[in-house]
């Protein structure tokens, strides 16, 4: 569950991967954050990234936090995107084989979280891999 | 000016471990008593207390207060300090502080965590709060799956396999054995880490720090303040911290832990201790990288080589004792009072009541905690004083 202001503020990341690029050293980040994580800089720029990208690590969590543990275990996914920023989502569409450490992942939109009283629906951001499965 | 480096007049703690039958005012309580009774002292001027997670997993904010009376301290100054799993490390540095300044005469520092009342789904969400709200918590990451990618980044960068850094499992576990108050004080041989469930690939429960309950209490004083003779007096020659970046994807070198090089470097030149002269080093393992990483971010290892630190045909810029009386891992991660707990065990290294653990000749230690991986860290360095 999110509360409804929470989540109004964080659709621009989560809906359609807004973040900041440094106008100064160019680190990007996948953030509503005003200032660069690199260097300090508030000078930044909003960006909306590509949603593409490759697959860092990833991880198959059997003990999920309380707010996420309703589908039991799930994949965690560090992944750096095609344009700079690296990004933290839930792996998805895992058939048979879950997507593996290199490979092309692309950014899908899914529900993150079951509505709570207020029955507004969470949406954002999580990621699929792309690279075809061969036998 | 001389900085006033405070004097450890007293200490005590709870055994680490599940305390069904003690809540967390209790477990506070008892080690209270046992530093203010170690100090031979029954009133300090101010409480300060390391703790994470009262309000979330125990519904009491105003904890300091409500500690300090429930202790029959009542008419004291008491402030909480939270800093995620380095609150202990943080409330010794603002009790330390308190001496120094001469705000206060004898300040307790009281680390505290109880986390078994609660469910362990609800203790896990309770602890990601310590990571990225916006971009790590909201997703549903756990601090074993933030550390879970972390290590792979690391097996990845270096070589290394989950087998090569169960050396530090092995070896907290081999130290706890000779540490009273630990909460698993037996060995783990590499077969049983091997059997040992994934709790998040390539992390195996044996590679996890507990959740428990814990207390651990300090006396703080100035130099010389009631010193009895029967223990070499112990002093803080500083204590320092450093944050970095909580988020572990938008951090731009996650593989350089740049808030443990920052408090080590502080920490050293505020003791004006050079990295050679230290004796023993208490890190922060609550994951077996995390070792790894400190020891190179500290300067012990070259980047990239922590986790051949035992290994005698790898080079090493320093190489002592660590983790001398089990660490987080074998002792117990009781989060906000680990910092204390690693200061308790630092100084009977020093006034050479270590028993079985004994460091031999040993004059300086470093403690350090950190708080998230290495979003918040403090370190400290404790040394011998003379009377």
């Amino acid at each position: 569950m999110i509360d409804p202001a929470v989540q109004s503020r964080l659709q621009p990341t989560l809906y359609r991967l807004e973040g900041v690029r440094c106008l100064r050293c160019h680190h990007a980040d996948v953030s509503r954050r005003s200032t660069c994580a690199r260097c300090g800089n508030a000078a930044v720029a909003t960006v909306r990234f590509s949603g593409k990208g490759r697959l860092l690590a990833v991880t198959l969590m059997a003990r999920p936090p309380s707010e996420h543990d309703r589908l039991g275990a799930f994949h965690l996914a560090l992944v750096e995107l095609d344009d700079g920023p690296r990004l933290l989502a839930k792996l998805t569409d895992v058939t048979s084989r879950p997507a593996a450490i290199g490979d092309a992942v692309e950014v899908v939109i899914r529900r993150l979280f079951e509505p709570g009283p207020e029955e507004l629906i969470c949406y954002g951001y999580k990621v699929r891999g792309t690279t075809p499965v061969t036998s | 000016m001389k900085p006033l480096r405070p004097w450890i007049l007293g200490m005590g703690c709870t055994p680490v471990g599940e305390h069904w039958s003690q809540s967390l005012y209790d477990l506070a309580t008892e080690a209270i008593h046992a530093a203010l009774a170690d100090a031979g002292v029954d009133r300090v001027d101010a409480l300060v207390v390391g703790n994470m997670l009262s309000g979330v997993l125990n519904r009491q904010e105003n904890l300091a207060a409500a500690l300090a009376d429930r202790a029959g301290l009542s008419g004291i100054e008491a402030i909480k300090v939270e800093a995620a799993c380095a609150s202990g490390g943080a409330a010794l540095q603002v009790g330390a502080a308190m001496v120094a300044s001469h705000t206060c005469e004898r300040v307790l520092v009281l680390g505290v965590e109880k986390m078994t009342d609660a469910d362990p789904a609800a203790v896990i969400q309770g602890l990601a709060y310590a990571a990225d709200f916006e971009s790590e918590t909201i997703i549903g990451a756990s601090f074993s799956g933030l550390s879970a990618l972390l290590t792979s980044l690391y097996l990845q960068a270096t070589g290394a396999t989950p087998e090569d850094l169960s050396v530090f499992v092995r070896q907290a576990h081999q130290h706890a054995i000779g540490n009273p108050w630990a909460m698993y004080r037996h060995a783990v041989t590499a077969e049983e880490w091997g059997a040992s469930p994934m709790i998040s690939d390539p992390l195996r429960l044996l590679d996890c720090t507990p959740l428990c309950d814990g207390a651990a209490a300090v006396v703080l004083g100035r130099p010389g303040d009631l010193h009895r003779h029967e223990h070499r007096p112990v002093e803080i020659a500083s204590i320092a911290g450093a944050v970095e970046t909580i988020a572990l994807a938008q951090r731009p070198q996650p593989l350089r832990l740049k808030a443990v090089e920052q408090s080590v470097a502080r920490a050293l030149e505020r003791a004006e201790v050079s990295l050679p002269m230290l004796d023993l080093t208490e890190f922060h393992d609550a994951f077996p990288v995390m070792t790894a990483l400190s020891l190179e971010a500290a300067g012990f290892m070259p980047a990239g080589t922590g986790w051949r630190y035992f290994d005698a045909a790898a080079d090493a810029h320093l190489r002592i004792p660590i983790q001398t009386m089990g660490g987080l891992k074998a002792r117990g991660h009781p989060v906000g009072a680990t910092g204390v707990y690693q200061v308790i065990e630092a100084t009977l290294q020093l006034q050479g009541r270590a028993g079985e653990n004994q460091v031999l000749g040993a004059k300086t230690a470093m403690t350090q905690c950190s708080g998230g991986l290495g979003g918040n860290v403090f370190t400290s360095i404790l040394r011998q004083a003379t009377p």
